[in-house]
């Protein structure tokens, strides 16, 4: 029998044009579902990197994960799936984006 | 004016309730006096108390750039008592596309803050600007005893110095940072220790690659990086600049002056702790929540948050 999945939430990642479907645990943190992210695009020939580099303009780039449901809040890496209050739901939205820096 | 015309401008104004109650309705529609008045639109906005907390705040302007330029400019003809400007570089032609107080002949003669300090009195006479021509890193520490910290910056190294030295004094104090990308703009208002700091949403990897590229930069003293310039238009400029002088303003009217914030003034509470994310594409605007990192790479922020919430125990 299959381990039941904790929560499933589904991610807007602007550059590859389609949500990817994440099955998340408790302890998982944010900063671990970014680099996973990020890996799976380069995987389809997705250049995130790339995208963000020149969305932001600088050669290091700092994603930035934002749930939507809560009216939008921006979660820090360290954060795990399990520490967001309200509680995380199932299928519920977030959004991959990178932090401008120029001013 | 004709008894019409004035029974409907009193009509016009009963809605609006976002003058003052000071300002009375004869003042309102009264010409002349009040124009000779350089603050008298300023104070009609604010009231008068509020302005005065204006005129008596001192902010540090941490960049003298594109968003440095827009902050000085506004939050000068705000009516701003007092800004510390700190920038280590000279002007550049290219900087004037989005710099309303650079000007051509200012190519490589002139520092950014001087020509800003130079400049701001023309059109705000009642604002004091102190330039400091050196990096935020070098800058003496005066430069923090203010009541706002504008973060105006294009690097996140400058922006994690300024941090720290903020959470490095005994009381922070708030912190509003901008900046731009490609099509969008985004601004951010912390309380560090308080609320998230400005290098919360940053990965441990992330903060490694910033400390990395900049001994890179200065190991680089005979061979000039030279890194693609990015697009950039006074719009954005603009845009963002406003936003953080919108920002600014909630700040220092909502100051108690100890330290403390309440909203005296409807509409006025200082968004501390919050985002903004603008999509210049589509007008997307976000508000969010930038929730504090349990694990800052600073580690005074944590310190200080976990400090904060045993003493309001």
């Amino acid at each position: 029998m299959s381990e039941e999945i904790w929560r499933e939430v589904i991610i807007d990642v602007e550059p590859r044009q389609k949500e990817f479907r994440v099955a998340v645990e408790e302890e998982s943190t944010i900063d671990e579902v970014v680099k996973t992210l990020v890996q799976r695009c380069i995987d389809e020939g997705v250049d995130i990197n790339k995208w963000a580099k020149e969305k932001v303009g600088q050669p290091n780039v700092s994603f930035i994960m934002m749930r939507k449901m809560t009216g939008n809040t921006a979660l820090p890496p360290a954060a795990t799936f399990g520490s967001l209050e309200p509680a995380l739901e199932s299928n519920e939205r977030f959004k991959l984006d990178a932090c401008a820096q120029v001013g | 004016m004709p008894d019409g015309e004035s029974t409907q401008k009193k009509s016009a104004h009963q809605p609006d309730n976002s003058f003052p109650n000071s300002i009375k309705e004869k003042e309102l529609l009264s010409v002349g006096f009040f124009e000779e008045d350089i603050e008298d639109r300023t104070r009609r906005y604010f009231g008068k108390a509020n302005l005065e907390k204006i005129k008596n705040s001192t902010i540090l302007c941490v960049g003298a750039g594109a968003v440095g330029n827009e902050i000085c400019k506004n939050l000068g003809m705000l009516g701003v008592g007092h800004i510390k400007l700190v920038d280590f570089d000279i002007v550049n032609k290219s900087n004037i596309n989005r710099c309303i107080f650079f000007r051509p002949g200012d190519h490589k003669n002139i520092s950014k803050v001087n020509a800003v300090a130079e400049r701001l009195p023309e059109i705000a006479p009642n604002t004091k600007v102190t330039p400091y021509e050196v990096r935020i890193e070098e800058a003496p520490q005066e430069v923090y005893q203010v009541d706002l910290i504008i973060m105006a910056l294009d690097n996140d190294y400058a922006r994690y110095m300024l941090n720290y030295g903020n959470l490095m004094q005994e009381k922070t104090v708030p912190m509003i940072n901008g900046a731009m990308g490609k099509s969008f703009i985004e601004a951010q208002i912390y309380h560090p220790g308080i609320t998230a700091c400005a290098v919360c949403l940053w990965s441990e990897d992330y903060y490694q690659a910033i400390m990395n590229h900049q001994v890179v930069l200065s190991c680089d003293e005979f061979f000039v990086e030279t890194l693609p310039k990015f697009p950039m238009i006074s719009t954005l400029t603009s845009i963002v600049g406003g936003i953080m002088s919108v920002e600014a303003t909630k700040v220092l009217v909502s100051s108690d002056g100890k330290g403390g914030y309440s909203d005296v003034t409807k509409g006025q509470e200082p968004n501390f702790g919050k985002m903004i994310r603008y999509d210049l594409r589509d007008h997307e605007m976000i508000f969010a929540n930038i929730m504090p990192n349990p694990k800052c790479v600073d580690v005074s922020c944590r310190a200080r948050r976990k400090a904060n919430k045993i003493s309001d125990r």
